[in-house]
Formats: structure tokens, C-alpha cells, sequence
């Protein structure tokens, strides 16, 4: 069970779940498992990756995780050991590849933007040129590595 | 033969030369870019027999690549590896002279599969 907000037809939390799930499977061979928000708290120092939608709909899809989760990814898609930079890319590359799928559910036409990749908040969107955006759906995930949270925010403005 | 894979993203450019070796096409030479200017200036040099690029990178992307190439009378076989392998975007790379366009994620088998058609060929 997970804690989807807010349905977005035609993307539900489930979508959201499954496609993260997919994502994860194909490239890194790791099982993620949906639990509630409350059971993959965010702890320690935390990447975060965004990429934004524009066009027919407007808003962002966000990954956040902790720095041992992305290091764990960088390690598989590098196939050795990796650096913290690494572990931006590798994230970013995951969040474009969950948000090329997102968007193909959601309202044409639409493009999506170079991730953008932030290793010390939360919020890569972080600045004075970002639109003001909601939460609309955040699924949480457990895997080895760590937790994994996913949401999706549409711009309000 | 030579196969030159291009994405902004070192890590995908990794995942998908391993996913490669690992479906049994090691033997093959990987070139990596970063980007459309990087690629355009390989395959004039390298003389690769596939390209596998990225379509929306920062810098010179994908598409612009392709129509880079083929306005220079450049044939080399190009198929494009994304996010975003809509049927608008499908129809899009075939009419630009893409030979084929996969959707990420990808099974490395299926990926594969496609890559054999033109260097195993």
C-alpha cells in the first residue's frame, strides 16, 4: 500500500509505482518494494533529481534517495566503483527514464527537460526561475540500498 | 565493427555498453560521446558502422545529429535509444532517416536483438 495524494487521471499512483518498479528492474536488477511513506523516511544526506514537463501539461517528476542508494545504482549501470558525481548522473539518467514513461500517460504534446540534479536538497527545482508547483501523487519505495521516493508536482501558476 | 553510442548520461552510456557485452556483442569496438557535436566529429573520424543516441541531451542532441549527418550525405546506420519513443516521435526519427528507435527501459536481450540486425548482420 502506498501513499498516492492525489489520483491524476489518467497517471495513478499504481502507474507511478509500476513504472518506478520497471525502471528499477530493467537497468539495475533491483527489486523495489511500495510501502507507505512513513516506513522509507528520508534520513541523512539526501540527492534529489528533477526533470520538468512542458506543454499540453506542466509540472515535474522528482527522485529522491539517499547518497548510498544512488551510489548503489551508479555501481551497477558503471559496472565498478564510482564517485559522488556518478551517482548524480545515475540518478538524473533514472529520473529522465521515469519521466519519459510518466509523460507518455499524460496529456500531448509535451517535452521533457535535461534532469537537473541536486546533491544537497531536496529540492532540485531550487531558485528564483522555478514555478510555484503542487504535490500531487509521492510513492515511496524500500530496496536494498535505501528508500526511494518518487512524486509528481504540477505547476499551479 | 564499431558501434558509437551517444548520450549526455556516462552512466546510461555504460548500462548500455555492458547490457551489449553481456547479450554476447563484445566483440564489438565501443566509441562513446556526449553529445552531437562529440558524435558528429567521431563518425567523421571513426567511421563507425552503428550509431545509438540519446535524442534529447544537453548540448547537440539526438536529432539534430541525425539530420547533421545525413545533410552531409552520411548514411551510417542510426537508431535512437529514449525516454520519450513515442509513435509521434517514432515517425518522426524514420522520416529523419533513423533506422529504428527503442524505448528506455530496455531488456538488454531485446536491445540486443535490434543492434545484431546491423552489425552481426
Amino acid at each position: 500500500m502506498n501513499d498516492a495524494l492525489l489520483e491524476l487521471a489518467p497517471l495513478s499512483g499504481d502507474d507511478l509505482i509500476t513504472i518506478t518498479q520497471d525502471v528499477w528492474s530493467s537497468f539495475l536488477d533491483l527489486e523495489l518494494a511500495a510501502v507507505p511513506l512513513e516506513a522509507a523516511a528520508l534520513t541523512g544526506p539526501v540527492l534529489a533529481a528533477a526533470v520538468r514537463i512542458s506543454g499540453a501539461w506542466e509540472g515535474s517528476v522528482r527522485l529522491e534517495c539517499p547518497q548510498e542508494h544512488a551510489a548503489a545504482a551508479a555501481a551497477t549501470m558503471f559496472g565498478g566503483p564510482v564517485t559522488g558525481e556518478d551517482g548524480l548522473d545515475a540518478l538524473g539518467e533514472l529520473a529522465n527514464v521515469v519521466s519519459g514513461n510518466v509523460k507518455s500517460l499524460l496529456p500531448a504534446p509535451s517535452v521533457l527537460s535535461i534532469p537537473s540534479v541536486r546533491g544537497d536538497s531536496p529540492d532540485p527545482h531550487t531558485g528564483s526561475s522555478a514555478p510555484a508547483e503542487e504535490l500531487l501523487c509521492r510513492v515511496a519505495f524500500l530496496a536494498a540500498p535505501g528508500p526511494l521516493h518518487v512524486s509528481i508536482w504540477k505547476v499551479t501558476s | 565493427m564499431k558501434i558509437l553510442v551517444v548520450d549526455d548520461s556516462k552512466a546510461m552510456r555504460m548500462l548500455i555498453i555492458r547490457a551489449l557485452e553481456q547479450a554476447g556483442l563484445g566483440h564489438h569496438t565501443f566509441l562513446q560521446a556526449a553529445d552531437g557535436f562529440e558524435a558528429f566529429t567521431l563518425v567523421t573520424n571513426e567511421n563507425p558502422d552503428l550509431v545509438l543516441s540519446d535524442w534529447t541531451m544537453s548540448g547537440v542532441g539526438g536529432m539534430d545529429l541525425l539530420r547533421g549527418l545525413r545533410g552531409a550525405g552520411n548514411a551510417v546506420p542510426f537508431g535512437f535509444i529514449t525516454a520519450q519513443a513515442s509513435e509521434v516521435r517514432r515517425e518522426e526519427a524514420l522520416t529523419s532517416g533513423a533506422q529504428f528507435i527503442v524505448g528506455k527501459p530496455f531488456l538488454a536481450e531485446s536491445l540486443a536483438d535490434v543492434v545484431r540486425e546491423y552489425v552481426d548482420g
